[in-house]
């Protein structure tokens, strides 16, 4: 029910609203709960509603190391 | 490469701690996202003999009472209720909303709270299910004020929001020992970190979550260091998202429209202060969902026991035989994120 993703901002609304893009799918979804969002950003979905910024450097950093999970331990 | 010894490594020095705590340890999660993480990436065949791990209440949809369903299954003769669509299967005490709306009930599956009322009709009775944790009830906070905007007057809310602390507590008091707790990274990123001071009390090692098996890693290797330093603060692993004071504004939110109330918790029972209620001043948009919590199906489920982390699911004799995530028996097994449907899909590696 409740899974969050992170998407990339690539434009803004008026209405509080944001087009993101995920895995290459686009979609709107209402910015309300954060502050100051820009394009470029990313930012956590949960239920149609961004409900924090991601600090991009250190998602970067765990992002590399996404996925090698598995393979270590198969 | 480099990084794939970097999980070894992890891996190994998780094992290390573990030995030198010398005895297996219990670690529970909460939240089902986390549940699904750890059967996918096999942790529990990985750490088999060191870790027993716990899938707690965590899922709204497992802990969701019949009562609330058999509710919804009437109010759909009359309303349309919006619904997330994990609830659908969720059996009520004769019928599932997935029933009634083959039955003629008027059931609609939203994504979004927020989008549903944008297309709204004005005269349209609408009822929204409103289920979750502290990472959805802000987006119920926000519909509803889209609601008042609007001038909306046919639209309700069925509120049976909760909230993780007060049923933390319980299981923590009541029901289970643990060595260590893998705090929901979502709720979390709502309601902040301090909000989890409470579990220091408890003297069991806490880290908050991020999701991928890496975040579980790093988080299990947080618990096992803690052990060994006796150090029961609560560690945030999930920084790139989650801050001290969580989202202000999201806090803001729930508490415009919100207040505490007792709440009814599959397998943990009524919990005062567990679950969140419109405020009285917005009462005309709340329904009333009051339902008799104590007449249960008469099945021979066991989800109550497996939140509470007293059997795994396929101790639970209905598992695999009458019990799929086709043809649920319990909500444990509709959820994607609930521990019985985890242990189905990811079977493979079951160290049973
Ligand atoms: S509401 Fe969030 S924290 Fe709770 S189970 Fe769902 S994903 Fe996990
Ligand atoms: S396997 Fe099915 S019947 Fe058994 S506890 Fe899980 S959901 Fe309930």
């Amino acid at each position: 029910m409740c899974l969050g993703y992170p998407a990339k901002v690539i434009e803004i609304f008026e209405d509080k609203k944001a087009l993101v893009e995920y895995l290459g799918v686009k979609k709107m979804v209402n910015i309300a709960l954060l502050k100051n969002v820009s394009i470029g950003d990313y930012i956590l979905i949960h239920s149609g509603i961004a409900i924090e910024k991601i600090d991009q450097k250190e998602a970067e950093e765990i992002e590399k190391l996404f996925g090698e999970v598995q393979d270590a331990n198969s | 490469m480099r990084y794939k010894m970097q999980t070894a490594e992890l891996i190994w020095e998780i094992k290390n701690n573990i030995e030198k705590i010398g005895r297996s340890l219990k670690v529970i999660e909460v939240c089902g996202t986390h549940t699904v993480s750890i059967y996918k990436n096999g942790f529990h065949t990985l750490f088999e003999g060191y870790i027993d791990f716990i899938s707690g209440p965590g899922c709204p949809v497992c802990v969701t009472h019949e009562g609330y369903i058999d509710r919804l299954v009437e109010l759909s003769s009359e309303w349309t209720i919006y619904t997330f669509g994990d609830l659908l299967k969720v059996p009520g005490s004769s019928k599932s909303l997935s029933q009634a709306r083959a039955n003629g009930g008027k059931i609609k599956v939203m994504y979004s709270p927020v989008d549903a009322v944008e297309h709204l009709e004005n005269n349209e009775k609408v009822i929204f299910a409103a289920v979750g944790f502290e990472t959805t009830a802000p987006a119920f906070a926000l519909s509803l004020e889209k609601v008042i905007e609007k001038g909306l007057k046919n639209v309700k809310f069925a509120c049976e929001l909760k909230t993780i602390d007060e049923p933390l507590k319980s299981l923590l008091q009541n029901h289970i020992r643990v060595d260590g707790i893998i705090l929901p990274g979502h709720v979390a990123t709502v309601i902040g970190v301090d909000s989890f001071k409470f579990v220091e009390g408890f003297k069991v090692a806490s880290v908050i979550s991020g999701f991928e098996g890496y975040d579980i890693l790093l988080s299990l290797l947080s618990i096992t260091q803690d052990i060994l330093n006796e150090d029961f603060t609560v560690k945030n692993e999930y920084k790139r998202v989650v801050k001290k004071e969580g989202n202000v504004i999201a806090k803001g939110y729930i508490e415009k429209y919100f207040e505490r109330t007792s709440a009814f918790f599959r397998g943990l029972g009524l919990i005062p202060g567990g679950g969140l209620k419109i405020k009285d001043e917005f009462r005309e948009y709340s329904i009333d969902m009051s339902y008799d919590n104590t007449k249960q199906k008469d099945s021979l489920c066991r989800c109550a026991d497996v939140l509470t982390g007293k059997i795994k699911p396929f101790e639970c004799p209905l598992f695999e035989k009458v019990c799929t995530p086709i043809s649920p028996k319990g909500a444990c097994m509709v959820s994607q994120e609930g521990s019985c449907n985890a242990y189905f899909r990811y079977g493979k590696w079951k160290g049973r």
